[in-house]
């Protein structure tokens, strides 16, 4: 019975231990093909022992850019754990594609022969699936003769009263971390006795943490209040995706494990229960570890640099170009990679800034990821393709990579180098491959960039007459002085029409005065003409002053008019005024009379003066009369 | 030697001394009348720079130029497109701004311009303006404008002063409809002119600064509000001391930022 036990116990206890890698390796892909996209799967060995493991690799390729992730089927033989991405991108005439390899591994539960699959993806409405692969899982002795690992010892649950059986706890290795920061979550399941069966796991929810599985499973043996257990380790990278306070659920445990049983020989029932202790005397157990509480801090706003797409770790940047030299359409291989520890699957390539003549394309992004002393580490690479599109030297600018150093606990970056390139003229065939096809007569632009400058010297004859003009300053306020003289004389007309006796009145004496010196010159030419001027410049002045109609103006009626309007003018000027005007009168009506005849009596002394002469002093007499007569009157009227 | 002979030799001795004085007056006034000094940059070395792609060289060679002859909106172009190469965009949307001043009709310095500004995130046309009342608007330089203003001050005047001066009825009926057209164009221009000499000269700015720092108030005690990138042209509000105050045109925000970030057209 003893024997059997052991055996039995050994197998159980073998299950979590690592055994050496045995079997067969590398079966043939199971390939499948869908419109445009392949799935395959293989396992590194098609036997497996209880204590070792299966690597099963899932290949997604195809020339779409968003490849989804494989559904991997229900394994109840296995536990399955992520054991990273990779990706791979290769460009073939112009036509990009790109493969992921997922890899798993595969602790087994069971002996027994196992089925892995079909595994599916869903692309574009259409299910692609692989062929099932079998996996025959052995007890470790039915593989290959191997050293079993150290069997923890059989302790008597009697002797350590104060240690259970079997028990599972949960730590963190940091209770507070900033957001995406690594937190390492290590479930232990200690067991001192024999299993019956493999345990069940159920990893803690998570909720508010992208998770990173940490493989391979650890075995070990540890005392714990005074007792050796054998302890199984499961080890998980938890990245907090927001900040603020949040709980890690339990971890569960099921398993069976052995009822009690006292083996008493001389019992009535020792061969039954001998014989049935296997099917009857197991009891299922299910072990919770304790909630987890965690802080997760923000990540501080203080030198937050631009851009900064949230990476947290410790990095390092580096590009690098497959040729410095190509012609122009034909392409460059470009290679971003960050390396570093940290959430790699969370990296964002640097942003290339636009250059001018070159074409830059999506990127692929390739992720290869490590987990040594468990933690999340490796490199993610961004490769892409740069196409020339003009002739000339071009420099690849430097990037920079911005990350939040959380030991640090500041923000830092890495920088690549600028890297040269000499692009020379390629033929006309050499074109982007991805340049639409457009008729011969259609202008494609490669690159924006500005004009040429102007070797010219600038010549502006217009503009220097337009300054000339501009700067004439005085000058142009000549119409503005045109402008106000054009309207003050509009303004006098207005008036003029509005009061024309007024305006009679003003003008009366400059226009007799205008008459008096028109009469002047005619005396020697037309006497008559000359002396109807002066009396009308007389009965004028006076039919304006007294504001009357000077056809049928006699005499006496001006007296009349002139005592009534202007009794003064009347009183000191009639004789005047009578004298005068009879003097006219007589002089234009009556011309047979001699000039020098009619005025002898006020000029005795002019008839000893030559007869030309006389006249000329005569009539300058009258204009003089005329004038003085004007201007007294002028002076009484106003 | 006689006397006529003395004369004669006297004449020709004068007539020698006002060749030379003339000679000395014009090499005295050559630097006036020659527009590319004897020394110092050229335009040609200043191209030949930019042609070898010695863009920050041109720059200074332009610059040189552009400190005797700053209305010469060739220079101002040639200086922006040596800044652009060279990665100075700030300047460059300075110097294209000049330009445009200058010389508003040009094809290559709009498209320069435009280039420049959409390189520092901004764009020349804003948004919800057609591009043909924008180019409608900016068809004249003010040069034109004052000279167009002036033009038609006058004719309406002339035409004014004629109107009120005449007598005859329908004469002045027959003239009143151009009169009006005349006076409605003159106060069209004058309107143009003035939106123009308001908006585009006396307040525009460019950032010179990677980056400036844009902060609450006229100094370093005031917190930094937000930052604004080189090149994007930003409206001067008002100055104290070593600091303006500005509004970006394109977020309609504003705030101070130092003197030396800025750079006003």
């Amino acid at each position: 019975m003893n024997r059997s036990l052991r055996s039995y116990s050994h197998l159980i206890r073998a299950l979590f231990a690592w055994g050496p890698l045995l079997g067969v390796f590398a079966l043939g892909p199971q390939l499948c093909w869908g419109q445009d996209i392949s799935l395959s799967a293989t396992v590194d060995k098609e036997t497996v022992t209880l204590n070792d493991q299966v690597m099963l690799s899932v290949t997604v390729g195809g020339n779409i850019s968003n490849i989804p992730d494989p559904e991997l089927p229900s394994m109840p033989n296995f536990n399955a754990y992520s054991s990273g991405r990779s990706q791979n991108i290769s460009i073939i005439n112009g036509q990009v594609s790109s493969s992921v390899v997922y890899t798993y591994v595969l602790t087994p539960r069971f002996v027994g022969t196992a089925t892995l699959g079909p595994i599916r993806i869903q692309v574009g409405g259409k299910t692609v699936q692989t062929q099932p692969i079998q996996v025959k899982v052995v007890r470790p002795n039915a593989a290959v003769q191997t050293p079993p690992p150290t069997a923890a010892p059989q302790p008597s649950r009697s002797s350590f009263p104060g240690a259970p059986d079997i028990l599972v706890t949960a730590s963190v290795d940091k209770k507070e971390a900033y957001v995406n920061e690594q937190i390492t979550l290590s479930i232990k399941f200690y067991t001192a006795i024999s299993l019956l069966g493999n345990p069940e796991y159920i990893p803690p929810q998570t909720p508010g943490f992208l998770s990173e599985d940490l493989p391979p499973l650890r075995h070990s043996q540890q005392n714990y209040k005074g007792r050796t257990y054998y302890v199984t380790e499961v080890k998980t990278a938890l990245f907090g995706a927001q900040s603020g306070d949040t709980t890690i659920g339990p971890a569960i445990i099921r398993c069976q494990v052995q009822q009690d049983f006292e083996a008493d020989p001389f019992s009535s029932d020792f061969f039954q229960k001998f014989f049935s202790q296997g099917l009857l005397s197991a009891q299922t157990k299910e072990l919770r570890t304790d909630p987890i509480h965690l802080h997760i801090k923000p990540l501080p706003l203080e030198g937050k640099p631009r851009p900064f797409s949230g990476a947290v770790g410790r990095y390092t940047l580096s590009t690098s170009l497959d040729r410095k030299e190509l012609k122009t359409g034909e392409a460059a291989n470009l290679t971003i990679t960050i390396q570093g520890e940290g959430n790699l699957k969370t990296v964002a390539a640097s942003e290339i800034p636009p250059i001018p003549t070159l074409r830059v394309y999506d990127m692929v992004p390739q992720l290869s990821l490590s987990k040594e002393k468990d933690i999340v580490q490796g490199s993610k690479s961004f490769k892409t393709v740069l196409i020339p599109t003009a002739s000339g030297k071009i420099e690849f600018p430097k990037l920079t990579f911005n990350y939040f150093d959380p030991i640090a606990h500041k923000y830092a970056h890495s920088s690549s180098p600028s890297i040269p390139l000499t692009v020379l003229p390629g033929s006309s065939s050499s074109r982007p491959l991805t340049t639409p096809l457009q008729g011969p007569s259609e202008v494609t632009q490669i690159a924006e960039d500005i004009r040429y400058i102007k070797e010219t010297e600038y010549k502006n004859h217009l503009g220097l007459a337009l300054s000339a003009w501009i700067n004439l300053k005085i000058i142009h306020f000549f119409p503005l002085i045109l402008f106000l003289i054009s309207l003050t004389l509009s303004q006098i007309r207005n008036w003029q029409e509005k009061n024309p006796e007024r305006f009679r009145f003003r003008r009366a004496y400059s226009q007799a005065l205008r008459r008096v010196k028109e009469a002047g010159p005619l005396f020697s030419q037309n006497p008559s003409q000359a002396i109807t001027l002066l009396s009308e410049s007389l009965t004028g002045y006076l039919s304006d002053k007294l504001g009357i109609s000077v056809s049928g103006l006699t005499l006496k009626k001006l007296m009349e008019i002139l005592k009534e309007k202007s009794p003064q003018t009347a009183e000191t000027c009639a004789e005047e005024i009578k004298s005068t005007w009879e003097h006219l009168d007589l002089i234009r009506f009556a011309p047979q009379a001699g000039p020098q005849k009619r005025v002898e009596p006020a000029l005795p002394d002019l008839n000893r003066v030559p007869q030309n002469q006389l006249e000329s002093q005569e009539n300058q007499q009258i204009v003089k009369q005329i004038e003085t007569l004007l201007s007294r009157l002028e002076k009484t009227l106003k | 030697m006689t006397v006529d002979k003395f004369i004669e030799a006297k004449r020709e001795a004068k007539q020698v001394y006002k060749l030379i004085g003339i000679l000395l007056i014009n090499l005295s006034t050559y630097h006036l009348i020659n527009p590319i000094p004897l020394r110092g940059a050229s335009l040609q070395q200043a191209n030949q720079q930019y042609q070898a792609g010695n863009f920050g060289m041109a720059a200074t060679l332009y610059e040189e130029l552009l400190s005797k002859n700053p209305e010469n909106p060739y220079l101002q172009y040639n200086s922006g497109n040596a800044y652009f190469k060279n990665g100075k965009l700030g300047k460059a949307v300075v110097h294209y701004e000049k330009a445009t001043l200058l010389l508003p009709r040009d094809s290559d310095i709009q498209s320069n311009l435009e280039l420049a500004l959409k390189k520092v995130g901004e764009d020349l046309i804003p948004a919800g303006i057609p591009r043909v009342l924008y180019a409608g608007y900016h068809l004249l330089s003010l040069q034109e404008l004052t000279a167009l203003s002036l033009a038609g001050y006058w004719i309406s005047l002339i035409f004014l002063s004629i109107y009120l001066f005449w007598q005859n009825p329908g004469k002045k009926r027959r003239l009143k409809p151009f009169l009006i057209t005349l006076v409605l164009a003159e106060a069209l221009f004058l309107s143009w002119w003035g939106l123009r000499r308001n908006t585009s000269i006396s307040n525009l700015g460019v950032v010179l600064e990677s980056n400036a720092e844009i902060r609450s108030g006229p100094g370093t005690n005031f917190t930094v509000a937000f930052n604004v990138p080189e090149g994007r042209r930003v409206q001067v509000i008002q100055e104290k001391g070593d600091w303006l105050e500005v509004g970006v045109l394109k977020e309609g925000i504003k705030g101070w930022v130092s003197t030396k970030a800025v750079e006003k057209i």
